[in-house]
């Protein structure tokens, strides 16, 4: 297995932290909740953060913690569209953009899952709601399959998740046209 | 957001909503500039795929007109599709007319063969032109 210290995981694929912080603050600015420091990038632990007010609403909440799994996902589906069928294709003179592209979708979507500490503000979140029942166990599970995501690291899970993304869309359009 | 939930938000001590420094700007503006790119290629793309996917269909149910013209919509997008090329070829192979069995040939110019391709071939390739085909050694 090969283990590749994440701060230069996070340089290689640098515009995957940047547009997870941006998700992150759009998110917070779609919803009024005043952020009050953002670091889009930096070469530590963690490689971007986001420090913001509470959610006035479990709903804003969530959609923060959210937001770099709905922006990265479909960002990195997009850019890699084009590389991806190419690459089916097997195209042998394939331009150097689409290795550019390929490498920025491919950034990007290593980097959609929530952090633990995005999945453990949203809980913090429904425990001080005070709501229980259903609410409490779908941000519990949210935790957990985020907890999960972040320990799979080690077997290279957010690349996996990227190439599934990346590689999901043309098969699902290839077999949505061809019946 | 309304303006003045905006000037709520940076009443409370935060940063100006929806103000992002330059650089991310220009960033953003590279990513949606990738994406638009991107989105200019996808209907010959697609296009290609799904005419490749409906020859390999065609080709299964024995529809080898039908295949041939898949094929050909690929290689019009993509001349240098290898997975175009090479099934472009194994039909023409397996063609009894000499000169469409020579067409296919010149589909494989210049191609280097993985085993899986090599044996697909080497399957229909016609034994007078054998002599002339062998693969590389590594």
């Amino acid at each position: 297995m090969l283990i590749i210290p994440g701060f230069i995981i996070a340089i290689v694929t640098f515009p995957g932290v940047v547009a997870h912080e941006i998700a992150h603050r759009f998110f917070c600015d779609l919803a009024g909740v005043p952020v009050y420091k953002v670091c889009y990038f930096r070469i530590g632990n963690p490689s971007g953060y986001v420090v913001h007010a509470p959610a006035a609403s479990l709903r804003a909440n969530f959609l923060i913690a959210i937001g770099p799994l709905i922006v990265n996902t479909v960002l990195c589906a997009v850019v890699c569209f084009t590389p991806i069928i190419a690459l089916n294709l097997n195209v042998a003179d394939l331009p150097g953009v689409s290795f550019v592209l390929l490498w920025l979708g491919i950034s990007v979507g290593m980097h959609a899952f929530p952090s633990p500490q995005d999945a453990e503000n949203f809980s913090a979140a429904v425990r001080a709601s005070g709501r229980g029942g259903l609410f409490y166990a779908i941000a519990r599970a949210f935790y957990s399959l985020v907890r999960l995501a972040h320990l799979l690291r080690i077997v290279w899970f957010d690349l996996v998740y990227a190439v599934v993304t990346a590689s999901l869309t043309p098969v699902l359009i290839t077999h949505a046209a061809t019946g | 957001m309304r303006p003045a939930e905006q000037n709520s938000a940076a009443a409370r001590g935060g940063l100006t909503p929806h103000r992002y420094p330059a650089v991310l700007v220009a960033f953003t503006v590279l990513i949606l500039g990738a994406v638009a790119y991107s989105a200019t290629l996808i209907p010959s793309y697609v296009q290609a795929l799904v005419a490749l996917h409906r020859a390999k269909m065609a080709i299964a149910a024995g529809d080898r007109a039908a295949s041939e013209a898949g094929l050909l919509d690929v290689l019009r997008v993509f001349p240098s599709s290898e997975a175009a090329r090479i099934e472009m070829a194994v039909l023409l192979l397996a063609d009894p007319t000499e000169a469409r069995q020579r067409r296919g040939l010149a589909y494989l110019d210049g191609l280097a063969l993985d085993k899986y391709a090599w044996e697909r071939i080497t399957s229909v390739l016609p034994a007078k032109f054998r002599s002339a085909s062998s693969p590389a050694q590594k």
